[in-house]
């Protein structure tokens, strides 16, 4: 999963910091970055105004059971009557839920690494960088698993464990920009004017490591949200709350006489996916010059 | 005449980047002569190198990239070609060798195998191992010492000079009747340059072939041109044989190239003489800076540097490429810590400083770095950027805030009304004089110079060079002024050392280092440069220097330069020089046999 | 390849192996509740606790119960799954090969296809099949493999009948023979794509870009003026090294694989262990689980060493460092 974000880990180590001022701008009018940003800002109010928006209480038994899209129930029913529509909506909070918790770890982590192993060099860098590369080939989605088998299903766990084995590709990067960056003249120009290590770290480093960061963090958490949602659709998702893989899974049943119970949670992951990562992509491209 | 070779007319090469259509060439025409050597000069972005590549089909395809008018080789139109065809001329009929050695070879593939490629591509019936001997003899024709131990080694195995010579091999490998060289020297020291320059000459007269050379050195082009087209935003402004452009240039753009070209045969102003006593400002005494090199030991890239710089005066500091010029500035401002030695600022002990002592001696001291595009952080203001010294010191209230930063970008002469915008917005000069800017901020005594004009098209080098000089003298600064143009240096220096591997080889007035320079590296240095004076071409005596500067990991045990040395002696392995005057000699050198020698049919009296 | 950097590369394994145990062992104990319970699984019987907490020493220090532990796991001991009554290695042992045939196939399929899909498109920038193919990779690398695995059952199985809904054979198929092999393949086919197309995305993406980079080169503007055919400089001189970001993620794919391979198990009724992990995540028979992610972090770590050594013979530079 991590394929095309590790490439963007690549790219971005590799982009000289100098070529990127007014990015976001430029990424946003790609025509991919249009779409990008746009998905995941309806994504993200979904999830945010899901009470309002849903039609029904996503658990209540509404209509019958496993009805056909139609104008009361635009995307069906399940098995036992319940709206899927309001069940979608409420995934997407759910999914975002996760998303939000695993980026602040990320973040945090991350960065924290990052700016520690660029900055102090040396056994700490070792050190830390040999961690990173053990946290990487950790193979997240067993380890969810086991967590789930030992502590039990539950939104935070699931938040805790994709949080602290994500952070990897993030530290790399900012670990790149912090290395690339110290050794830059205007890095040294502030040196020789006698700046102190945390105001050149504040801002002269961070300013400048922050967009690759962000670019790579939107493919970090269209991963988790797959594995949240491949998670769900084991049965294996927290069961007081709605989540897109759990209705997916209901589909598996039924998938001879309800299609929509499969198409419309698949869908919906689909485009939260496709959304970060077309964002993430236009300002990885941005950032690179491309195009 | 007869027909020319080469004959382009009217060509217009347009890009589309996204949003917008840059024209990169605008109606050029050229005409090369068999047996003739063309010269295309320009500064960076005339053109020069997307006509050639335009001439070849070396283009992206449309609609990216457009190309209309007309291109002849041997009377073919080459824009009319199919792809068949295109493939057959390339590297048979025509030759090229392009500016980057360090990145024009594929780096996973044997150098011997790319130069048999290209002879391969074009003789289908030669065996593999029938290209590969073909390939160490054209390796070994431009000079690289024997090819055939090197039948295993990849490009990052071999230095700048040697992947040249390996470009060179390719392109002459089928004897083309053209030959195209985009600026084939730019990226080399001049004592590799002169090396290169030479081979192409030779390559050229043996294979009686057209040459294309593309420079921004006018020196390289009066020493191989027939003809000169002058390149300018596009366009061909200027096209005369070399010998009447150089005497008498008619364009504009043609003449600032001329006057604003340091050069070694004229004279130069005079120093404005600082009052005396001129009291010292910084000095280092046996300075050593090794670099830890994993694996391999350490990097000896300043191994004992003495030198004094008085106020108001400058110390130029010339040398090649790793030399140490950059470490030894970095170490005087305390960038890397010295392995060794002392630095003194007005006789105060910087190496030693710490905390608020460091801060204070470091507002006396200043630097300017080569790369303008670097040296300014992308996310601030010019306005910040000039104003943060002062804010570091804590004293940006009580200097004068905002009026002190428009004061400053007054002093450099950029408009105080631009202090909102980004660095983005302005010109590699411009950038140039905002770091000065910030250099000056806090009225330091000395200013640290690392290649400060390197990175600029002439015309705006001497632009920065004035403010420079003016600034000098107005502000009464001493500079530590580091560049590997021999011409530049002479300009703006009282004084000047040259760097040899970590050591200083020879130092003294400007007057004795350039015009009776007695340590045979200054000589060969000097002599290496091309002049940019066609009526002498030929007339002057060359030092070339064999080889390549040795591995600073291992210098040479005794004299650092006997291995390139042509009067190296057996002492001279035994002995270390040390930096004196000598008999007959009347300025410090470290040679065992310094001896005066007339390479100056090049260098013109100082005035 | 020069024996050092092998060696070198070869040493860093096992801290890394050396890591993953440990984490293993922290969350048995981590877990609430007695650890035996880690170690064989619910509903147990007194006795049996008891022989278990014997031989995994649970009564000594920690330390020495690491010790224990490990060098149970190093002999390929996993513990015992109490549910099944069977120890957790055979128990995996019999499920692996069925998920070896679903990843491997997958593997090399998504690969091959991948990078052909990759050049294709990049040898044809910015026209209508550059796009296309831009475009499908996009969405098929961010659909969830379960939606893929049901559209393929709902149309390619159900609706056009082309291929079976469930199962890896026919339950009256032949048991031997090549007729056993057609059978299993014909099973292998809607799982094996289900399970490469978002792989095949991943991989035409990295070579689409990775060739576009490489195209962009000096050292390619070299060949071509050497009169180097338009093929060869794609095919000799940029894809070696165009390939190098496809090689990099190769590691990390095995792991990405095998968890959809998981999911991919369950919609497709395929006799992995998929079903084995959703039964045991059912009843809470702890050791499997953890047996099946320590078999899985192991191969990720191998798959990242030849990687490595894959990456350090196609990049002379990285093996002279
Ligand atoms: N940070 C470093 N670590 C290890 N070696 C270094 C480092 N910086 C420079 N070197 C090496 O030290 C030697 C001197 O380098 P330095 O940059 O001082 O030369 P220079 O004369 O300024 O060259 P140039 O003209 O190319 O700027 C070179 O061999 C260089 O490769
Ligand atoms: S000491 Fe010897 S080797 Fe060194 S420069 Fe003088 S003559 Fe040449
Ligand atoms: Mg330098």
């Amino acid at each position: 999963m991590s394929a095309t974000a590790e490439l963007a880990a690549v790219r971005l180590a590799a982009t000289p910091p100098g070529r990127r001022a007014r990015l976001f701008a430029r990424a946003i009018r790609t025509p991919g970055g249009l779409v990008g940003i746009v998905t995941v800002l309806a994504w993200i109010l979904v999830g945010v105004a899901a009470p309002l928006l849903a039609p029904y209480d996503p658990f209540a038994i509404e209509g019958p059971a496993l009805a056909a899209p139609s104008a009361a129930y635009p995307f069906g029913t399940d098995d036992l009557g319940r709206d899927l529509l309001s069940g979608v909506i409420w995934g997407a909070r759910t999914s975002l839920i996760v998303a939000a918790g695993v980026a602040v770890l990320v973040v945090v982590i991350g960065s924290a690494v990052g700016l520690l192993s660029g900055y102090r060099g040396g056994w700490v860098d070792d050190a830390l960088m040999r961690s990173t590369e053990a946290f990487q080939v950790l193979p997240r989605f067993f380890l969810a698993l086991v967590v789930i088998a030992f502590f039990g299903p539950g939104l935070d766990k699931l938040v805790l464990v994709l949080g602290v084995t994500s952070w990897p590709l993030l530290a790399r990067v900012v670990r790149a920009e912090v290395l690339a960056l110290r050794s830059r003249e205007f890095v040294e120009a502030a040196r020789v004017q006698g700046a102190t290590w945390n105001r050149i770290l504040l801002r002269e480093i961070l300013p400048n490591a922050l967009p690759p960061a962000i670019a790579l963090l939107g493919l970090v958490v269209a991963q988790v949200i797959l594995i949240e949602a491949s998670l769900g659709f084991l049965g294996l998702g927290d069961p007081n709350v709605t989540s897109w893989g759990a209705l997916a899974s209901e589909a598996q049943r039924f998938l001879r006489v309800a299609w929509w119970l499969s198409l419309f949670p698949g869908l919906a992951i689909l485009l939260a996916v496709l959304g970060l990562n077309l964002l993430g992509d236009a300002v990885t491209d941005a950032l690179s010059g491309r195009r | 005449m007869s027909r020319p070779l080469l004959s382009v007319r009217g060509l217009v090469v347009e890009f589309r980047p996204r949003g917008g259509v840059v024209r990169a060439v605008d109606g050029v025409d050229l005409e090369v002569a068999t047996g003739e050597t063309l010269g295309v000069v320009g500064e960076s972005g005339s053109g020069k190198t997307v006509t050639m590549l335009a001439t070849l089909g070396l283009l992206p395809p449309p609609p990216y990239c457009t190309v209309t008018g007309e291109v002849l080789l041997s009377g073919r139109n080459v824009l009319a070609m199919s792809r068949r065809e295109l493939r057959d001329i390339r590297g048979r009929e025509v030759g090229m060798v392009f500016q980057d050695p360090m990145t024009s070879l594929h780096p996973s593939l044997r150098v011997v195998d790319q130069v048999a490629e290209a002879i391969l591509v074009h003789d289908r019936r030669l065996s593999r191992a029938q290209a590969r001997t073909r390939a160490l003899e054209q390796l070994e024709r431009v000079g690289v010492a024997h090819p055939a131990r090197r039948l295993r080694d990849y490009p990052h195995q071999w230095s700048g000079g040697m992947r040249q010579r390996a470009m060179l091999a390719m392109a002459i490998s089928n004897a083309p009747a053209l030959l195209v060289a985009d600026e084939p020297t730019t990226a080399l020291d001049v004592t590799i340059q002169a090396q290169i320059l030479d081979v192409l000459r030779t390559a050229r007269d043996e294979l009686g072939a057209s040459t294309v050379l593309i420079t921004h050195d006018l020196g390289v082009v009066a020493e191989l041109a027939d003809r000169v087209s002058v390149m300018q935003a596009g366009r061909v402004v200027e096209a005369a044989g070399v010998r009447q452009l150089f005497a008498a240039p008619e364009h504009r753009h043609t003449v600032t190239l001329l006057t604003a070209l340091p050069r070694l045969d004229r004279p130069v102003p005079a120093r404005p003489v600082a009052p005396l006593p001129r009291p010292e400002v910084l000095r280092t005494e046996d300075l050593v800076t090794h670099y830890p090199s994993p694996g391999r030991g350490v990097v000896h890239a300043v191994d004992g540097v003495s030198l004094t710089l008085a106020a108001g005066q400058t110390l130029g500091l010339v040398g090649e490429s790793g030399c140490g010029k950059s470490t030894l500035a970095r170490t005087v401002l305390r960038l890397v810590e010295p392995t060794s030695g002392r630095v003194l600022l007005r006789g105060e002990d910087l190496t030693a400083a710490t905390g608020r002592r460091l801060r204070r001696l470091r507002r006396s001291l200043s630097m300017v770095f080569q790369d303008p595009y670097a040296s300014l952080n992308p996310r601030m203001t010019i306005g910040e950027i000039v104003a943060q010294p002062l804010r570091i010191a804590g004293c940006y209230r009580s200097s004068g805030g905002q009026a002190r930063v428009a004061e400053l970008l007054d002093l450099v002469g950029l408009d105080p009304h631009t202090s909102g915008r980004l660095p983005a917005e302005f010109s590699g000069g411009q950038r140039q004089r905002i770091a000065i800017a910030r250099a000056l901020a806090l009225n330091p005594g000395v200013l640290v110079l690392d290649e400060p004009v390197s990175s600029l098209d002439v015309s705006i080098q001497a632009q920065v060079m004035t403010l420079l000089d003016r600034l000098q003298r107005e502000l009464g600064l001493a500079y530590l002024f580091i560049a590997h143009d021999l011409a530049l240096v002479r300009q703006i220096s009282d004084r000047v050392a040259v760097m040899y591997l970590g050591v200083i080889v020879e130092t003294g007035t400007r007057e004795q280092v350039y015009e009776r320079p007695v340590h045979p590296y200054t000589q060969s240095l000097l002599s290496a440069v091309p002049a940019p004076d066609p009526a002498r071409r030929g007339a002057r005596k060359r030092i070339p220097l064999t080889g390549e500067v040795p591995d600073p990991v291992a210098p040479p045990a005794g004299c650092r330069f006997r291995t390139r040395c042509w009067k190296a002696r057996d002492d001279c392995s035994q002995v270390v020089p040390e930096l004196v005057v000598r008999n007959g000699t009347d300025h410090p050198s470290a040679c065992l046999y310094p001896e005066r020698l007339d390479v100056q049919t090049a260098v013109g009296k100082l005035r | 390849m020069t024996r050092r950097y092998v060696l070198r590369r070869l040493a860093q394994v096992i801290p890394t192996t050396a890591a993953i145990l440990v984490l293993g062992f922290l969350l048995i104990h981590l877990a609430p509740g007695d650890p035996v319970l880690a170690l064989a699984g619910q509903n147990g019987d007194a006795e049996y606790y008891a022989f278990v907490r014997e031989k995994f020493g649970l009564d000594e220090s920690l330390p020495s119960q690491l010790a224990t532990y490990a060098g149970n796991v190093v002999r390929g001991d996993l513990g015992t799954s109490y549910v099944q009554g069977r120890p957790v290695s055979q128990v995996i042992g019999e499920r692996l090969p069925a998920t070896l045939l679903l990843t491997s196939t997958a593997l090399v399929v998504s690969t091959a296809v991948g990078i052909g899909v990759g050049v294709f498109a990049a040898t044809r920038r910015r026209r209508w099949p550059d796009v296309t193919v831009s475009l499908t990779t996009l969405t098929l690398y961010a659909a969830p493999v379960f939606l893929l695995g049901q559209l393929a059952i709902l149309l390619l199985a159900l609706r056009l009948g082309w291929f079976p809904v469930q199962g890896m054979t026919d339950a009256d198929g032949p048991a031997t023979g090549i007729g056993h092999v057609l059978d299993v393949a014909h099973h292998l086919a809607l799982p094996a794509l289900a399970l490469a197309s978002q792989e095949i995305a991943a991989v035409a993406r990295l070579s689409r870009i990775g060739l576009l980079d490489e195209l962009a080169r000096d050292h390619i503007r070299t060949a071509r003026a050497k009169g180097v055919s338009e093929r060869a400089v794609v095919l000799r001189h940029a894809l070696r090294r165009a390939l190098l970001p496809v090689v990099t993620v190769l590691g990390g794919r095995v792991g990405h694989l095998v968890a959809g391979a998981i999911v991919v198990e369950v919609v497709f009724g395929w006799p992995g262990l998929g079903r084995l992990l959703v039964t045991a995540m059912q009843n809470r028979d702890a050791p499997i689980v953890l047996g099946v992610f320590l078999l899985v972090a192991v191969t990720v770590v191998v798959a990242n060493l030849l990687t490595d050594l894959v990456y350090a013979f196609l990049d002379p530079r990285v093996r002279y460092r």
